[in-house]
């Protein structure tokens, strides 16, 4: 997915996560990440984000990630989102959303 | 319309508003009424207020503002308290931020509140010893930035340092930088970044490169946010408007101290002996205070104090310079400042004055 602009989703409430994104000429996946739970699952939640921007076809981006503790389906759905605003796609085919 | 209607919130009753532009005039005051009401000042900067009112009594009940790329008069009524409601108005508040481009946000807060705006996403950079907080949104930005200093280190025991405004380059800033660059191996000289001063940043930064490319062991760097910005200290809970400016300076020391110092190897300070101007010779004072700091495994910074050169009887001052050039004496100004700055500044005059003619 080509990105052509910033693009922000998510909130700070408790279980959400606000996730900005900023597109970045061949410098690769750059992700930092605070989170209150960063000690039991900040694994797994870069995980989860590295994925989904994989499945999404992004390579080069800064993403900065603030966690409350979301669950990952939600990370997942808030890095989507947060693609789809970077990459300017108003219209969204929910039926075919992975 | 400027006032836009945000969200509601999980409170049936709050409602998320930005405000700016001319509604925040018809807004200041009822603003400034909910911060006095909880013992904080207004601050006249903030451009942008994220507000979240009652829908039934058109109270302010929670409100963050916005100046330029720093967080200012957060303040949650005291029935929301403990709420979420503290969260809401942060995540609208840093997305406003981010949508008007900027790529960093920071603010200043008590070191008991620390753990709040934590919870905004922001990390503690440096607290003073009277526990003023200055945090950062974007950790990475700073991080990205000493890595960028970093590799302009080095090798030489007496590494040197001087942080300058020059507005505009003077006689004085060059027999500075001249002294710092004979006792030192390597001298690093931070321009000032923030285009509030009569010359602009462009300009002033030319002259200065312009001004000292025949010294082979100073480096100049372009300005930054970490070092003397216009990230001021928020006035609103110090009253003491002179603890204020101390504070502030300890925000700037300490940012140098802990940082900057270390990514570059930097033994010693160098700065011009201040006769005249309060702020500035508060400044070298707080500066000397913390960069002599023992702290942890970085070595101290020395603070050298230079006495100012002087001409016709008084000292070199970028603000003599400017003053002549109010009073347009010309003739005055050559002996102050070297060939490059004066030649701008004749130039600069001669184009004002085509200007007032035209008009």
């Amino acid at each position: 997915m080509n990105l052509i602009q910033k693009g922000i989703a998510g909130t700070l409430e408790s279980s959400d996560i606000l996730v900005i994104i900023n597109p970045q000429a061949g410098g690769g996946v750059q992700l930092s990440l605070q989170s209150k739970v960063e000690k039991q699952f900040g694994a797994t939640i870069r995980r989860v984000i590295v994925e989904k921007l994989e499945a999404l076809g992004v390579t080069d981006v800064v993403v900065d990630v603030k966690d409350q503790g979301a669950l990952d389906c939600v990370i997942a759905a808030r890095v989507q989102a947060a693609v789809y605003r970077a990459a300017g796609v108003d219209k969204v085919n929910y039926e075919v959303l992975s | 319309m400027m006032l836009r209607f945000v969200r509601k919130t999980h409170f049936a009753e709050v409602s998320i508003i930005v405000i700016s532009g001319e509604d925040l005039i018809d807004y200041r005051t009822r603003i400034e009424k909910f911060l006095q009401n909880n013992g904080l000042d207004m601050d006249a900067r903030i451009a942008k207020f994220v507000v979240a009112m009652n829908d039934y009594d058109a109270n302010i009940v929670a409100c963050a503002g916005l100046d330029g790329n720093i967080v200012k008069c957060v303040c949650v009524d005291q029935t929301y308290r403990g709420s979420e409601l503290s969260l809401v108005i942060g995540t609208e508040l840093v997305k406003q931020a981010f949508q008007d481009g900027h790529d960093d946000l920071f603010l200043y807060t008590k070191e008991k509140n620390k753990q709040r705006f934590n919870g905004w996403g922001f990390s503690p950079l440096v607290v003073t010893k009277g526990g003023v907080t200055f945090m950062e949104y974007n950790k990475r930005k700073l991080e990205n930035y000493l890595q960028s200093l970093r590799s302009k280190r080095t090798s030489g025991t007496r590494v040197g340092s001087i942080v300058m405004n020059a507005n505009p380059f003077t006689k004085g800033h060059r027999y500075l930088v001249e002294r710092a660059a004979a006792e030192c191996d390597c001298v690093h000289v931070f321009m000032v970044k923030e285009d509030v001063s009569f010359f602009r940043y462009k300009d002033r930064f030319r002259l200065v490169k312009d001004g000292l490319q025949d010294l082979s062991n100073v480096i100049l760097h372009p300005g930054s946010d970490y070092i003397v910005s216009h990230a001021t200290f928020p006035q609103y809970f110090i009253k003491d408007k002179h603890q204020v400016n101390r504070q502030a300076s300890a925000v700037d020391a300490l940012m140098f101290r802990q940082y900057i110092a270390p990514a570059l190897g930097i033994s010693v300070r160098y700065v011009g002996s201040e006769p005249i101007d309060e702020t500035t010779s508060m400044y070298n004072c707080v500066l000397k205070e913390y960069l002599e700091l023992p702290m942890g495994s970085e070595p101290p910074v020395e603070l050298r104090e230079v006495k100012r050169l002087e001409c016709c009887g008084s000292v070199i001052s970028a603000s003599r310079v400017r003053a002549l050039m109010k009073s347009e004496s010309i003739r005055p100004i050559e002996a102050l400042v070297p060939k490059n700055t004066f030649v701008f500044i004749e130039k600069y005059l001669m184009t004002s004055q085509k200007q007032k003619e035209f008009l």
